[in-house]
Parts: C-alpha cells; sequence; structure tokens
C-alpha cells in the first residue's frame, strides 16, 4: 500500500476549475422569486413606525409579525432575533424582507420603506458584559505573593472579516408541508435544527443542502442559520421558491466577524527569572448579540499559556456585549487572539529581564506528561523542540536575528510557537454533538460516505474518500462522497473546530474497517458509528478543570520582514512553517491549508485593518478592506513531522485552523526586531508603526 | 436611449442634444452606479459610449508633444516604445491587468479623483488635456482642468480628445505609490516625481501629490525655487524644503488611512525623491 500522505488530484477540482460546480447563485427553480433584507439605519434605539408602500401583486413583505414558532436563532446563547424585534441593537440589523419576481421592482419597495426610530446611545464600552468565566490552576495567588518580580502588559487585537470569496445565501423552496433549504454553509445540521426551532415542526418537515461553497472560514458556521430561519418564514408565507444572495457590501457591515481583544497579562517571576505564575484578563467584544462568543472566549482562555507549561494560573474572561455587529465564528475561533498576547508577552518578559528570548521561551515549552492550562494531562507525545531546530535551522533564525539586531537596518525575523487544540471544546464532542457516521455499500460495491461534513475548500471531499478507499483497498472511484443534504446524511456534527479529519474521518476510518471485516460481495450494506468519548478525558466545564481537548496540534512560524523607513510599510521577505498534524492524509492539501492559513494570519497581524467606529464599520467592501494578494506574499516554506495521534485516522490530528493562528505573533514579533520599539497591538498598520516610531520608549 | 457613436463629430453631436454620462472604458461608473446583482445599474443620465471611437485610439509623437487620445487604454500605453518610463511605472501600480484593458487615461482625468495615480504623474509631467465640443476647441494644463474631487472645468457638450505631454526627457523621474497593499489599491498617499539637472544643478523640479487634498497637489511656484540650487544644496536643506511643501498637504482621515500619516509620509517621500538623486 502507498502512504496515505501522497497527494492525489482533488476530487473536486475539475468541476471548480471548469465552473462547473454549481454554488447557491448559479441554481435556478422554476418560478423562483427573490428576496433583500430591509435593514435597520441607526445603532441602537427603538423602532416606532415602518411604513410600507403598496405592494404590487406578488410582492410581499416577511417580518417578526409573520413568525410562527419562535423569532430567535438557534446557537449556543439564544439572544439573536431573525427579525429585529421593536429594539434595535446594532446598524444593518435585518428587520424584514421584501420577496416578489423582479428584483428592480423588490429594490424600488425596499427604497419606498420608511421606518422611523428614536434613537439611544449605542454602548461601545466593557460596561455590559453579560458573559463572565474564569478559572485557575494551581496556586497563583501565593505564587505571586512570592514573586521576585511581577510584569505586566495589555494587547490589543481587532476585527478581521472572512473575506471568504463567495457571499452568504440560500435558496429555499417547499415540497407538500416540508421546506427545503440549499446554501452556502458549514453546519447543515445546525441549520436544520434553527429552521426546525423557528417554525415549531418536526425534524422530517425540513431539509437542508449544501451547495458547492465558495470559502468560509468560520463565518459560515453560525451566521447562515439566521439567513435560513427568515426564508422559512418567508416561504411558508408566500409558497414560491426563494433565492437570498447578499451582496459584497451588505455581507461585510452585517455578518459576524473575528472578535476585537483586549488581554492584560500578568507575569510571576522567581529568582531564576522563570514565570511561576500567570494571571489573564481577557475581553472579547461580542457585539449586539452573544451568540457563540461564549465558546470562543472559553478557547481563547483556555489557550492562555500558549506552548508553553506554567504551573499557576489565574484567568479571567469576559464577553462584552457593544452596540456592534455580532461577532462569531473565524478560523482559530479565539485562539489567535490569545497566542498572539501570551507570544508577545513572553517575548516581552524575556526583554524586560534582559534574558535572551529564545532560551526563556524555550525553557517554558510544553512536555509530554505536563499539566494543561487546565490541569488536564498532555499524554501524547510533544515534538514542538523538533519543529522548532527545524524551523530555527530552514529559516536561518539565529544568524538572522543576530544580524537584524544591529539598529538602521530596519530588518527583523520574528518567531511563533503555537498549539491548537482540536475538535469542540471540553465534553463538547459528547454532550452538544455526538456525532454519528454512516457507510454505505451498495449491492454493486459502491460505498457512500453518509457524513454532514462539508467541504468548504478544505479537501475533505477528497480526504474522506481516500481513508476509506486506502482503508477498504478498493478504488477511489467507488467512494461516493456527495455534498451532504440532511435527508440522507446523519449528524456528525458542524464542519468546525478542526474536528472533520480526526473526529469524522476517525469514525468514517473505523465505519470502514468494520465493513471490511464484515464485507459481502453483492450485498447492500451499512454500518453506523458514533463517537465514544475516550474514558480517559475528564472534563468540568463549570471549573474548566481537566482535558479541554482529546488532542493538541503543534506549529512553529517564522516571518522575516523589512520595514521601510520613509512609508513604515512591512514587506515579508520569507516565511517558514513547521507542523505536526499527527498525519497528513494528504500532502498537498495540508500544504494549501498551510499556505492559505499562514497569509491568513500574518495579514490578520499587519494588514487586514477593521474599525468600527461608534458602531459604524468603516471598511465595506474589499476595497477598503485590505486583504494580502499574491504580491504580498514572499517565498513559503512548510515543513510537516509526522507524530500519529492513535484516535485519529492514520494517526492524523487538525490542521485547518493551526496554520492560521501563529502567522500574526511571528509578524509582529519580526516588526518588533525591525524597528525596535514593543508592539502590543495588531494589526501593526503603517499608521500604528508611525505612532510608535515617534515615541521614546 | 444610450448611444454608440461610431465617430467622434457624431459623438460631439449627440452631446449638443441632451446630457449624457460619458463612459470609456467604465472602471470608475460601473462601480459608482452598481446596484444589486443581475440589475441594471442607477444611472441617472443616458450613457453615452466612447472608447470605440478610433479618433479617441492613438499615441503620436511629435518634437513638442506625445499625445495620447483620451480612450487610450493602460495596456495599450505600456506596450508603447513612446509613453515615458515614470508613466509606464505609474500604470503598472494601477489596479490589476483586468482593469488596465479596459481603463483609460482619459476617464482616469474626467472622474477627477484626487487619488488618481495617472493624474498624479500626469500633472508632474506638465501634461495638457485637449477639450472639444462641435464647435470650440481648447487646451487646459490638467491642474486646472481638474477643480476640486471629481470636478473639472468639462462642459456637458465637450468631450476630452487627448492628453499632450511635453516631449522631454527627465534624469529623474519617480513615482512612489502608497497603497494598502502592493496591488489592487487605492493610494494612501503619492509622490510623482521628476527632475532635470545640468551641470550640477536643477534645471526642472516638479512634484505632484496624490490623496493628500481634493485634488492632486501641484505647486509650481514652489517647484520654481528648487531650479537652480544644486543637488548638494537640496540634500543639506531636505528639511526646509519639506517644510515649505508642508502648507499646501492637508489630508483628511478616512477608511484608508489617516491625516497624520498621509502627511508625514508625502513628506517623507520628498526626502526619499532628494536623497535617490
Amino acid at each position: 500500500m502507498t502512504d496515505i500522505t501522497n497527494s492525489i488530484p482533488k476530487l473536486d477540482a475539475k468541476d471548480k476549475l471548469s465552473g462547473q460546480a454549481l454554488y447557491v447563485s448559479d441554481i435556478q427553480i422554476d418560478g423562483m422569486i427573490y428576496a433583500k433584507t430591509v435593514r435597520s439605519q441607526i445603532v441602537k434605539g427603538k423602532i416606532i413606525n415602518i411604513d410600507i408602500p403598496f405592494l404590487p401583486e406578488g410582492y410581499f413583505t416577511v417580518s417578526r409579525q409573520d413568525v410562527m414558532h419562535k423569532n430567535v436563532v438557534k446557537i449556543i446563547f439564544e439572544d439573536m432575533p431573525y427579525f429585529a424585534t421593536d429594539e434595535i441593537h446594532h446598524l444593518n440589523e435585518p428587520i424584514m424582507l421584501v420577496v416578489g419576481p423582479d428584483k428592480s421592482v423588490i429594490q424600488s419597495i425596499v427604497d419606498q420603506i420608511k421606518i422611523e426610530y428614536v434613537t439611544e446611545i449605542g454602548v461601545f464600552d466593557d460596561r455590559d458584559a453579560p458573559v463572565a468565566y474564569s478559572f485557575k490552576k494551581g496556586n497563583p495567588k501565593k505564587v505571586f505573593s512570592k514573586a521576585t518580580q511581577v510584569i505586566e502588559m495589555n494587547y490589543q487585537t481587532g476585527l478581521q472579516e472572512q473575506a471568504y470569496i463567495e457571499p452568504q445565501g440560500f435558496v429555499a423552496y417547499e415540497e407538500g408541508e416540508k421546506v427545503t433549504l440549499i446554501g452556502s454553509i458549514q453546519c447543515p445540521y445546525y441549520v436544520k435544527n434553527a429552521i426546525i426551532d423557528a417554525l415549531g415542526c418536526e425534524p422530517n418537515q425540513v431539509r437542508v443542502i449544501q451547495a458547492a461553497v465558495g470559502g468560509a472560514f468560520g463565518g459560515k458556521e453560525e451566521y447562515p442559520s439566521l439567513i435560513a430561519c427568515q426564508l422559512a418564514v418567508a416561504l411558508k408565507k408566500v409558497h414560491k421558491p426563494i433565492k437570498l444572495i447578499f451582496e459584497r457590501e451588505e455581507d461585510i457591515l452585517s455578518t459576524t466577524k473575528r472578535h476585537p481583544s483586549t488581554i492584560h497579562l500578568k507575569a510571576a517571576l522567581n529568582e531564576l527569572n522563570d514565570v511561576v505564575g500567570l494571571s489573564a484578563d481577557i475581553r472579547i467584544d461580542g457585539g449586539a448579540y452573544i451568540g457563540l462568543s461564549s465558546v470562543v472566549l472559553s478557547r481563547a482562555m483556555i489557550a492562555v499559556s500558549g506552548a508553553y507549561t506554567i504551573e499557576n494560573i489565574q484567568v479571567e474572561g469576559k464577553v462584552l456585549r457593544t452596540n456592534t455587529v455580532p461577532n462569531g465564528a473565524f478560523r482559530g475561533f479565539g485562539a489567535p487572539q490569545m497566542i498572539f498576547a501570551i507570544e508577545m508577552f513572553m517575548h516581552h518578559i524575556a526583554k524586560e529581564t534582559n534574558q535572551d528570548a529564545f532560551a526563556f521561551r524555550m525553557r517554558h515549552l510544553a512536555r509530554q506528561g505536563d499539566k494543561t492550562s487546565t490541569s488536564g494531562v498532555f499524554r501524547d507525545p510533544i515534538i514542538l523542540e523538533d519543529l522548532i531546530r527545524v524551523a530555527t535551522e530552514k529559516s536561518k533564525y539565529h544568524s538572522k536575528a543576530l544580524a537584524y539586531s544591529q539598529t538602521g537596518i530596519h530588518k527583523g525575523i520574528g518567531m511563533s510557537f503555537f498549539l491548537h487544540g482540536c475538535g469542540f471544546t471540553g465534553s463538547g464532542e459528547s454532550t452538544h454533538i455526538n456525532a454519528k457516521v454512516k457507510l454505505f455499500k451498495t449491492e454493486a460495491g459502491l460505498v457512500k460516505i453518509l457524513v454532514a461534513a462539508v467541504d468548504m475548500g478544505q479537501g475533505i471531499r477528497t480526504t474522506l474518500p481516500k481513508i476509506v478507499s486506502s482503508i477498504l483497498e478498493i478504488p477511489i472511484e467507488r467512494c461516493i462522497f456527495d455534498y451532504p443534504d440532511t435527508d440522507f446524511v446523519p449528524d456528525s456534527g458542524p464542519t468546525v473546530a478542526s474536528r472533520t479529519i480526526m473526529i469524522v474521518g476517525g469514525l468514517v476510518a473505523r465505519a470502514a474497517k468494520e465493513l471490511k471485516e464484515t464485507w459481502i460481495e453483492n450485498k447492500e450494506q451499512s454500518v453506523i458509528k458514533q463517537y465514544v468519548q475516550p474514558d480517559y478525558i475528564k472534563w468540568n466545564e463549570k471549573k474548566f478543570k481537566g482535558d479541554a481537548y482529546p488532542a493538541y496540534s503543534w506549529g512553529v512560524n517564522v516571518v522575516e520582514v523589512a520595514v521601510d523607513p520613509l512609508t513604515y510599510q512591512t514587506k515579508i521577505l520569507n516565511v517558514v512553517s513547521v507542523y505536526d498534524v499527527g498525519k497528513e492524509i494528504d500532502e498537498r492539501i495540508i500544504l494549501g491549508q498551510a499556505d492559505g492559513g499562514i497569509v491568513q494570519g500574518i495579514a490578520y497581524g499587519y494588514l487586514e485593518n477593521m474599525v468600527a467606529v461608534d458602531g459604524k464599520i468603516k471598511q465595506k467592501n474589499l476595497t477598503d478592506y485590505i486583504i494580502p494578494t499574491a504580491l504580498d506574499v514572499s517565498k513559503m516554506s512548510t515543513y510537516i513531522i509526522d507524530n500519529p495521534y492513535p484516535l485519529g485516522p492514520y494517526g492524523a490530528k487538525g490542521a485547518g485552523e493551526l496554520t492560521l493562528i501563529g502567522g500574526a505573533p511571528a509578524v509582529a514579533l519580526a516588526i518588533e526586531m525591525a524597528v525596535n520599539k514593543k508592539i502590543t497591538k495588531i494589526p501593526v498598520t503603517p499608521e500604528y508603526l508611525m505612532e510608535l516610531m515617534h515615541h521614546d520608549d | 436611449m444610450h448611444h454608440i457613436p461610431q465617430t467622434l463629430d457624431e459623438a460631439l453631436e449627440i452631446l449638443n442634444n441632451r446630457h449624457y454620462q460619458v463612459i470609456a472604458g467604465g472602471t470608475d461608473i460601473m462601480v459608482q452606479y452598481r446596484s444589486w446583482s443581475e440589475t441594471l445599474p442607477k444611472l441617472n443620465k443616458p450613457l453615452l459610449f466612447v472608447s470605440q471611437i478610433p479618433e479617441l485610439n492613438f499615441i503620436n509623437e511629435s518634437d513638442e508633444f506625445i499625445e495620447i487620445g483620451a480612450c487610450t487604454t493602460y495596456e495599450h500605453l505600456l506596450n508603447s516604445p513612446i509613453i515615458p518610463k515614470i508613466l509606464k511605472d505609474t500604470i503598472i501600480d494601477i489596479a490589476a491587468p483586468g482593469i488596465r484593458y479596459v481603463g483609460t487615461i482619459g476617464g482616469n482625468i474626467a472622474n477627477a479623483s484626487p487619488a488618481a495615480d495617472g493624474v498624479c504623474t500626469l500633472i508632474a509631467l506638465d501634461a495638457l488635456v485637449e477639450i472639444v465640443s462641435s464647435e470650440t476647441f481648447r487646451i487646459e494644463k490638467i491642474c486646472d482642468f481638474i477643480t476640486g474631487v471629481k470636478t473639472t472645468s468639462l462642459k456637458p457638450n465637450e468631450l476630452i480628445r487627448s492628453i499632450r505631454i511635453p516631449n522631454m526627457f527627465h534624469e529623474h523621474a519617480r513615482f512612489y505609490k502608497i497603497g494598502g497593499r502592493k496591488a489592487d489599491a487605492i493610494s494612501k498617499v503619492a509622490l510623482a516625481s521628476v527632475c532635470n539637472v545640468s551641470e550640477g544643478r536643477i534645471t526642472k523640479w516638479r512634484l505632484a501629490f496624490g490623496a493628500v487634498g481634493p485634488k492632486v497637489v501641484s505647486l509650481p511656484l514652489i517647484d520654481e525655487k528648487m531650479v537652480g540650487k544644486t543637488v548638494e544644496e537640496l540634500k543639506e536643506t531636505i528639511e526646509s524644503i519639506q517644510a515649505t511643501y508642508a502648507p499646501f498637504i492637508k489630508p483628511i482621515d478616512d477608511q484608508r488611512s489617516t491625516a497624520v500619516y498621509r502627511k508625514e509620509v508625502a513628506l517623507n517621500l520628498i526626502k526619499g525623491f532628494i536623497e535617490s538623486l
């Protein structure tokens, strides 16, 4: 058998390259009409009157008056109505849909709708914190009281927009009592369950089908449920197929983004200048509705000590509620904010105490058997030192760091160490998700992989069939993975949290093994496998105690930059990344994830700048919200070191999010070296650098 | 009714009858009038298409001028041996190839954006616009033709026929574009700089700053003060040269950058240019 890592052509590449893949906006249904969203024009206040013009025949408005059951989007925290109530909490909040056959007529109706408001002053600070968590490890109080030195720093991170190529959208239609939605989504069952709640109907009355997805990055995790609920309600009113596709500006101005954060860190040092205690105060801006912000906060809090072991930890975390567009899932899910802060902090502690930063950080690295931040155990081998050795050699980190430390060169090299917990946080996999997968073998010997996992570019349409074909030793052409359709696939959970290969792929691999053992030629067979939490994983959700994740992926990024002293612009000169993702199921797919992830991560650190001023997002399109082009990227070299995880398929762990997480601290540390100023905020824009360079430390 | 005239005379005749929105490559118009996908742009005037008119598509060279038809595309200019290097350097920094294949030099001027890179360089090259109507013909400096943010002296019945660039060799000519990224970006600040030196002394000096005011900032009276100085003198007095330009550079804060950044970088670029001499 050949090594599963050897790349094969992506199974959906031909469809996508030839333009044959059907995205939501490509779908046409006879008699289909269109919908457009009417949105609030104020940041906070009350609606006192809505004046709707005369509607021609065939045109309708759909609003909260039409809601049949519940006007709330089923997410973790159920506080977001899908049609605004009388109370407006953010700009561009959806108030109603206008539906009808002709888009220009719909547009003119939308333009004529007049809404009167009583405006209130928005909240944009930390006064409203509906979610507050805290946990500790060891005895932080004691070590802080005995510390020889305490160092404190404050870090800030900004908004980040997912900027998927394809905006949000659905096509919805009815078959009798049943509503069907085809969408650009990550989580078919999230959408299905949200609609069941919205309509108060039976599960068999809702069907959700995934269309080809043009990128998601977390942006299509929870947000699509809101549009789906609106359309389900609209279907029940107008009984015609409806298409709703967001425009780019509408998408940027109204959908969820990465949470801005403020992270205050405090370290207790002993007489050897080791960090013996860490205290963190983490605040993330959830925007107007909490949604899944509390889970984002949990992941940020658990990542508090990054790739290091610190024996005594105190963490406080808060989700702030402000009158801005709600923030939500984004590749990394709270970890990029925290890893930026802790990586900068470790570096800054070393500087403050006149220690070599590299040696200082190496001394604190997490090792197998150490206790995690939540007092769980790193059970599996940790090969971080190997990753660092390869990264430093390939990037010539030490010699370059020495050369660039002289003034007047304006170049820098930065290195980040990081980890990412694979799968849902805590016991989420067993208590909330309980994934189920099914393999169905036809008489003819075709094996259908029935899971709810979505290929949004990360290659699952190729890697899952590859696993099955490899275990069953049958040609990959006989392993069928169609777009998920909730009428046919069991709920294998959402396509999030770097869980798909490890958890869903692991279950698929076990099902394939069983199918192989029980294989009978010319006979229909099915195998169902359900997630079982390993016995040794113990998690106390209230106390944040125990094993927060079943496994961890690890990474090292090295970024080299030059900063122009006249324009303060940063140029990326070289990028080297080394990862432990267990085992690559397909090398080219992992390299694709690595290239895309690091570019998105580095850009988060220095380029992508989104600012909301008094609840209003200033960069409303891709002209003003700058994401990198190929010209902004340097050579990128990625190295993968195998470290198989026993419960993952062929040893595979999560990879999708990991590759984004270390980019921001690596580029920020490189810029810090180039300008010899402490960086405490991302993105490190030229405007911020100019300010920094005018200040004497 | 929209029109697609085949000759310049036909176009000018049509313009005499009523107001039209003239459209060349459409790379600004189609963005400005964009509407919900699959619906027509929200125009308030009918369109007059001009990019197909042969009399507006040419590049000529005489001893005095390089003359460019208003509807010549960026890509066409990039491929012409006559076009000065600084203009090509500028074009290479504009948008991306897709836009450069349809965007025109005349459209860039008529759109009168303060952040238009092409305009910035043309002004530094002392370029002129030739404006025609069915009855009239006039020539104006580009820096006068553009009167403010998105406004020009063009009358409803007039068209830009051509752009004339004085045919001179420039020993030092550099375009600095500072955008949010390396391609496909609107300038946060830009500087087009042109300088000739003879026997160690400056014989010509032109700076034009983009995106730092309601229109491209060109200050010929200050520029003239540099003439006659030696390169060494310039290098020794960078700060005072920056100070003479500084009061006229009045950028704003917007979604792309800040006023302080724009101003400081504009002045830093003067330093960068002088140090490169």
